[in-house]
């Protein structure tokens, strides 16, 4: 499949091509057989925000395994 | 840290607080399965930073990311930089794909529903909601002759589809019409 590929200026999804005909996987698609929540991405302050620790505190690894810094 | 050792933890100390299993499983799903990437599979501290707050993560539009993350890696394109270089990569056995690789293959057999043909215990029902599935199937790979067969089934059996059509639509048509053609 994903050496059937075609190139295509779109780069939100893939085209394949079976038996001669072109098939689309895009989020839409991806959506339809996952059905994974698909609704547009945070703004990047607000999930920089979330993916990293305040300066000086421990990374939230620490604590959730249950182990100190340095051990 | 792998996600491995954080399974083998989930697995070997059932005295776990709550709250620190539930997050160590979310941390497992979401990077085991949906943004895998590096091998062995790790946490990424970005993603175990995230679920402390359980509430903003369950509302992360996950499937998107995996989505941009698979299309990122599977995506032909701009890493053509020649035809020999095509050739080079269609040659390699093997591809890595990284997050949600399953999903391709779920869209391909919905979409091309004569490839459970191919498979093993194609016909089989029971999902993993069913509680009592006897035993997984193997994982089978295809062999390209056998797509290529199934391919060209499907090209002979679509021509008589559209003839067919035509026939129908034909027959749609007031006969006086017809003999004008």
């Amino acid at each position: 499949m994903l050496c059937r590929q075609l190139n295509t200026t779109n780069s939100e999804a893939l085209w394949f091509v079976f038996a001669g005909q072109p098939v689309k996987f895009s989020l839409t698609e991806f959506y339809g057989v996952t059905r994974l929540d698909c609704s547009p991405l945070l703004a990047e302050r607000e999930l920089a925000a979330a993916t990293t620790h305040v300066e000086g505190s421990a990374p939230y690894l620490y604590s959730l395994i249950g182990r100190t810094l340095g051990s | 840290m792998t996600v491995k050792e954080l399974l083998r933890r989930l697995k070997s100390e059932p005295a776990m607080a709550s709250w620190r299993k539930f997050r160590l499983a979310l941390v497992v799903s979401v990077d085991g399965i949906l943004l895998s990437r590096t091998h062995p599979v790790k946490a990424s501290p970005e993603v175990v930073e995230m679920v402390k707050d359980v509430e903003f993560f369950l509302r992360y539009p996950w499937g998107r990311h995996a989505f941009h993350r698979m299309l990122r890696m599977v995506k032909v394109g701009s890493y053509i930089e020649d035809t020999s270089s095509l050739v080079g990569k269609l040659k390699q056995s093997s591809l890595a794909v990284h997050g949600f690789s399953l999903s391709i293959q779920l869209f391909a057999f919905k979409t091309i529903p004569m490839l459970l043909t191919l498979l093993h215990n194609g016909d089989e029902k029971e999902t993993f909601l069913d509680q009592t599935i006897p035993c997984l199937p193997k994982c089978k790979t295809y062999h390209t002759s056998n797509i290529m067969s199934l391919e060209k089934q499907i090209y002979v059996s679509s021509p008589s589809f559209i003839s067919l059509c035509c026939t129908f639509f034909l027959l749609l048509i007031p006969s006086s019409i017809i003999y004008i053609f």
